[in-house]
């Protein structure tokens, strides 16, 4: 029914990650020109995702966005600000020091930033330098005390803030100081000694800005704990009445819509042409269509489906594409349970299920461009992306060969049950997914008519709290989605390592470890992809997850306005907000 | 199961006297008189046939997902199929029995329970019928979606058809035992209940054996009403993602499924419905016949 | 009268404390709202997770986090900590009870008037070509899932505006992003338009029950003594039927009614769903769905109170119907 998309923080791409890139690179096998993933005016998103259905624009128009979600708090530092529906609201507010291009590039924000570089390895330092007529709405200029307060919110050092509540610390809690010189205009960010951040880019950006000097106003000591605590608890509550990016709220009607006009103190190059910019909450994702019809909104980008792709496509006037996020969807063992420990039983229950013919059943009846995922870490399109998991055989739905790698380890089937070598039969495994997710319901049920051909069944059961569910590995099977990034570092040795905090079914690998943190550890990005590469195919092998696919974005947009494109990152389609306009005649 | 309940009832009643034999016959001719109730009831026997019989008949059942998706209806699918390529036609069979099922076994539980409440109520009277009747009001204060919702969050990994159906069942019997305790209150002052109780008939003997046979034309057709408004409940749920679960499936889960097909594949969203709208439709005619057959001035607090 | 009514109102706290209790035991065993967030990628910090633990009080126990809650409502009228940390309990019901009392009041209206309309005409022409059809309808009406009319009515809105290429039904929300800008007739226009198709839903699904209710109470007055003694004193048809049929037949209508507002505001859930309004429906899945346990309890509240106090109106226009009957 609802769903609730939180965990912004880790979606950071750094490097190119999405299908269509893989594409446009030529890389790309299959080439399905009769069912295309976009339509006329996206054509071309395909091969210049960044510029396609660019134009110039012409003064005046309102452009209606819908948000799949309403939200409460507007303080995006915060575990219940962390949505991507408030990050899309607020994009033409905040102002944020890198934006991910749909291109999958992270570009610098050229309107409020002169540079952000790394100037020292050890201790590392990052130095950003702001533009001098970069200002809030009440003309104050944009400084250093802002990017100060960012970083007492995320810490989660309660002798910098007393009881924030950060959505995640990485890159935070390993910062030492943050200094402001040069009339607040340069601000130095130094970590701890010998510990570095791969991803610092993340910082500042896949978060915002917001104005300390307001939360001075409100007699906030931003130099004491508790004082920055209040001041997150006030941003959190208080509608915006400022901005420190091309637009400003004008108007909230809660639960409704959040409407935005121009920012008059606006400092960028482009200056917004639409009159207002609309976001509406639209919960129930059979109203989307119907509101798309109706122009009751001009443009969204919601999870799709194959109604919303339909619907989409048959609306007159209005202009879809389907691209390829940082989201995979994999089906997980648990190698707690002592069959399942066997190693022989788990390759062959990969082997025995067809990802293809899940994909065909699910995904693929929207996206054309959707194919198994071959990489725990990477996505096509990634120069680092190596498919580890076809050489198995896993995923392929080949039964005879599932049979063989059962038979050769001593298993019989006999009357349609699986029997161990031991003489018990295997009981029947417990399936998980989480309740109301149609396409995980179908992936289940595929899942289990395939597993009855080598004598496996296979009990569905949804979960209500997919969190719990894992993290006390109630489950034998379960399928979910990782939030990827090019962070695959961090995420590699979350997931891989034993014992680590997304490794929740226990898998435990000695050489895996070894290479795994060797490759977290490194400085050298081609180093690093090798060694996790290596410890991947070994995770491969051993059969402890099976890659689905890369999960599709949508994006759909009246035709008569422009520079509205799909972005899979976070930065989603509002990256350029300030460029969108009605179509110059 | 439910055409037995309202034919056979009576005469199953360990109470029979020549009086009411011929009374349910008198009842039974009246009900036949309905043109409508009894064309009801032939189209409400045979879904049950579809239901239950059905798929022992049908090629492809419930759990059959190889076919294409999105298949319009045909002769290979009668119905079409869903985008997983379910075969609608054995779905709804299959749907159709659970969401009989669960309505049903609602009917029975609740009547049963709420029956035996609201004539206890109705029977003893003052302290014991305030205490019984302030447990009832609790729960008709309760609004019904909310306790559904929580309730059947509750259940964990999703709800069973029978444990929607006890949902629902908690639900449905404060209503019933409203009525029943009217029916009980002016039964109680009649003289076949004196002419009991100075036999000397233990309390309970005289609600189960006089009270309630006699309340009997209330209590089956408030049955028969809650049997649609049960269906109708398990759909409201089922759209708000709180009734039964895939892989099984109920007439609510697939219109559920199907609602954002109503454009591109609407024999997904149109043939569920229809199949709910005919059982409640043949249900609510059924139980306007039998109410006029058990009393033509009856008049039943519907909730 | 006061008295009676002030009395009633007082038997429902003791109802309502009861239901509170009920929905908080089984609310807090349906799961805790922590636990989504150990799903997240990169983890949420563990301190973030204590903190909110501590803040929803979820590190005392169940009797003890009822009390307090019953205590800070009773002694400060607070509704408690959401899971949602800027979400004010209090200022949420009330902008949503708002948005549905007027959905639910104006469909309640409607629905009377269409259940005594068919429902007399039912009974003074019983048997005639006019009773079937509003039986048929009334009984179809009763028939259809309640989403299953709103959806299509949505569709069948969308079509219209399509094919007239103006806006005319409005599928979406409860009111127009601008409205705060509007004058006061734009406005009413805008709530108004905004509410038609809503309100033709809850009102159709409404009526039937009523509908049938109505013939028959009409059906038992005509046949009563004492109308028939009007009549043969010579009282027109017409004055008869309004003056001491309709309203003696309004009675029971007047109570079934008020004891229906529960249900209305059940399918008033559904109602705000297909049409995406933000109201006391989709507060009550949004607060199931978040385990938002105050959220829960303050949204049984607001709607136990609403449901009892129609109670007593009801009681109360049993009494101004029928001169017969006097509260003290």
């Amino acid at each position: 029914m609802r769903t609730r998309s939180k965990g912004l923080t880790s979606l950071i791409a750094v490097t190119a990650a999405s299908l269509l890139t893989l594409t446009a690179c030529g890389g790309g096998s299959d080439s399905n020109k009769e069912t295309p993933t976009s339509n006329a005016g996206y054509a071309d998103c395909e091969k210049s995702p960044n510029t396609c259905n660019s134009g110039n624009t012409k003064p005046g128009g309102e452009y209606i966005f819908g948000l799949e979600q309403s939200f409460t708090s507007w303080n995006i530092n915060t575990e219940e600000g962390n949505t991507l529906v408030a990050s899309q609201a607020l994009s033409g507010v905040l102002p944020q020091v890198f934006k991910s291009d749909p291109g999958g590039t992270l570009q610098l924000n050229t309107d409020l930033m002169v540079s952000a570089e790394l100037t020292n390895q050890n201790p590392q330092t990052v130095v950003y330098k702001i533009k001098s007529d970069a200002v809030w709405s009440d003309g104050t200029p944009i400084s250093a005390d802002d990017f100060i307060m960012g970083w007492k919110w995320n810490s989660g050092k309660k002798e910098l803030c007393t009881e924030c509540t950060p959505a995640s610390t990485s890159g935070w809690d390993i910062v030492k100081s943050v200094v402001g010189s040069d009339n607040g205009k340069t601000v130095t960010l130094t970590f701890e000694d010998g510990k570095t951040y791969a991803d610092w880019k993340g910082n500042y950006s896949t978060d915002g800005l917001y104005p300390s000097h307001l939360a001075t106003k409100q007699g906030f000591d931003l130099s004491k704990p508790e004082g920055v605590n209040s001041a997150s608890n006030w941003f959190s509550e208080t509608v915006p009445t400022w901005s420190g990016g091309p637009l400003i709220i004008d108007a909230f009607n809660k639960d409704q819509s959040l409407v935005l006009k121009k920012n008059d103190k606006w400092y960028g190059k482009v200056k917004p042409s639409l009159d207002k910019v609309i976001f509406k909450f639209i919960i129930d994702q059979g109203s989307v269509i119907p509101a798309l019809k109706n122009k009751e909104i001009t443009g969204m980008s919601p999870q799709p489906n194959a109604a919303l792709v339909n619907g989409a496509a048959e609306t007159p006037g209005v202009i879809y594409r389907i691209g390829h996020g940082y989201q995979w969807e994999h089906i997980d063992l648990n190698l707690k349970n002592k069959y399942l420990a066997d190693v022989a039983l788990r390759q062959a229950i990969f082997t025995a299920i067809n990802v293809k013919s899940v994909i065909d059943k699910t995904y693929g009846v929207f996206d054309k461009a959707a194919k198994p995922l071959g990489s725990h870490n990477f996505f096509p399109g990634d120069p680092n992306y190596k498919d580890v998991v076809s050489p198995t055989g896993q995923g392929s739905g080949d039964i005879e060969k599932a049979k063989k790698i059962l038979t050769d380890a001593g298993y019989k089937i006999e009357g349609g049950k699986l029997i161990t070598k031991a003489g018990e039969p295997v009981p029947a495994l417990r399936f998980r997914h989480t309740k109301g997710n149609q396409l995980r319901a179908t992936t289940a049920e595929l899942v289990q008519a395939a597993l009855k051909n080598i004598g496996v069944d296979i009990k569905i059961e949804v979960t209500e709290t997919l969190g719990k569910t894992l993290s006390t590995a109630d489950y034998d099977m379960i399928i979910f989605a990782w939030v990827g990034s090019p962070l695959y570092q961090g995420s590699a040795e979350q997931n891989w390592v034993t014992g680590n905090g997304g490794n929740y079914g226990n898998y435990s690998n000695a050489e895996v470890d070894k290479l795994t943190n060797e490759g977290a550890r490194s400085l050298d990005p081609k180093k690093a992809a090798d060694l996790i590469n290596q410890g991947n195919e070994i995770v491969a092998k051993e059969a402890y997850v099976l890659p689905i696919a890369q999960k599709p974005t949508l994006t759909f947009t009246y035709s008569d306005y422009v520079n509205i494109r799909d972005n899979a990152t976070q930065w989603s389609p509002t990256y350029n907000i300030q460029e969108w306009g009605q179509k110059a005649a | 199961m439910s055409s037995s309940l309202v034919t056979k009832a009576p005469e199953a009643s360990p109470v029979l006297t020549t009086r009411q034999r011929s009374q349910a016959e008198l009842v039974l001719r009246r009900f036949l008189r309905h043109k409508l109730a009894v064309g009801s009831l032939v189209l409400f026997l045979l879904i049950v046939l579809f239901a239950f019989v059905g798929p022992l008949l049908w090629k492809y059942d419930y759990s059959y997902i190889d076919g294409p998706s999105f298949s319009p209806p045909s002769a290979e699918y009668p119905l079409g199929t869903d985008q997983a390529g379910h075969d609608l036609l054995g779905q709804s069979m299959r749907g159709t029995q659970q969401s009989l099922k669960i309505s049903l076994l609602v009917a029975l539980i609740a009547t049963t329970f709420g029956a035996l409440w609201g004539a206890i109520a109705g029977f003893y009277r003052g302290w014991a019928d305030g205490l019984l009747m302030r447990v009832a009001d609790v729960v008709l204060t309760l609004p019904s979606i909310a306790i559904a919702v929580t309730l059947s969050v509750n259940i964990s990994g999703g709800a069973s058809w029978w444990g929607l159906a006890l949902v629902l069942s908690f639900l449905a019997w404060a209503g019933i035992s409203r009525v029943v305790r009217g029916v009980v209150l002016s039964l109680r002052e009649q003289e076949f209940v004196e002419a009991a109780k100075a036999m000397g008939a233990s309390d309970m003997r005289i609600i189960v054996r006089h009270l309630l046979p006699n309340a009997l034309g209330s209590i089956i057709v408030a049955a028969t009403v809650t049997i649609a408004t049960t269906i109708l409940a398990e759909t409201a749920l089922s759209f708000i993602g709180f009734g039964v679960q895939r892989p099984d499936t109920s007439l609510g889960l697939l219109i559920n499924d199907a609602k954002l097909s109503v454009q591109d594949q609407p024999w997904l969203f149109y043939f569920p419905g229809l199949f709910i709208i005919l059982i409640a439709l043949t249900v609510n005619f059924i139980g306007d016949g039998l109410r006029d057959a058990f009393d033509p001035r009856q008049t039943l607090v519907r909730r | 009268m006061i008295a009676y009514a002030v009395r009633r109102l007082l038997i429902g706290i003791p109802v309502l404390i009861a239901a509170s209790i009920f929905v908080f035991v089984i609310a807090s065993f349906s799961g805790n709202p922590i636990d989504d967030m150990e799903a997240r990628n990169p983890p949420v910090p563990l301190e973030t997770r204590q903190l909110e633990a501590k803040r929803l009080g979820l590190d005392k126990s169940l009797p003890e986090r009822y009390v307090n809650w019953l205590g800070n409502l009773v002694l400060h009228g607070d509704f408690g900590q959401s899971t949602e940390k800027s979400l004010h309990i209090g200022e949420q019901l009330g902008d949503r009870l708002w948005v549905t009392l007027r959905l639910v009041f104006v469909a309640m209206l409607l629905a009377v008037l269409l259940a005594v309309l068919s429902g007399v005409l039912s009974a003074v022409r019983q048997y005639s070509k006019v009773d079937y059809g509003f039986t048929f309808v009334g009984f179809l009406a009763l028939s259809i899932p309640s989403f299953w009319l709103a959806l299509l009515l949505k569709e069948a809105g969308v079509a219209y505006n399509q094919s007239t290429g103006s806006q005319v039904f409005y599928t979406l929300g409860d009111q127009d992003y601008n409205h705060d800008s509007f004058d006061t007739w734009g406005k009413i226009t805008d709530i108004a338009g905004h509410m038609v198709l809503p309100t033709i839903s809850l009102t159709l699904i409404t009526y039937a029950a009523w509908s049938r209710y109505q013939r028959s109470a009409m059906l038992e007055v005509l046949n009563s003594d004492y109308v028939r003694l009007a009549r043969s004193k010579g009282l027109r048809s017409r004055q008869v039927m309004i003056r001491h049929a309709l309203r003696t037949a309004l009675i029971p209508l007047a109570t079934i009614t008020a004891v229906d507002i529960g249900g209305i505001f059940g399918g008033a859930v559904i109602t705000e769903t297909v049409f995406n309004w933000s109201g006391m429906g989709t507060y009550l899945l949004d607060s199931v769905t978040r385990r938002d346990v105050n959220s829960l309890l303050g949204w049984l509240l607001v709607s136990g109170i609403v449901v009892i106090v129609f109670n007593v109106i009801a009681d109360l226009l049993y009494a101004v119907l029928d001169p017969r009957i006097r509260y003290e």
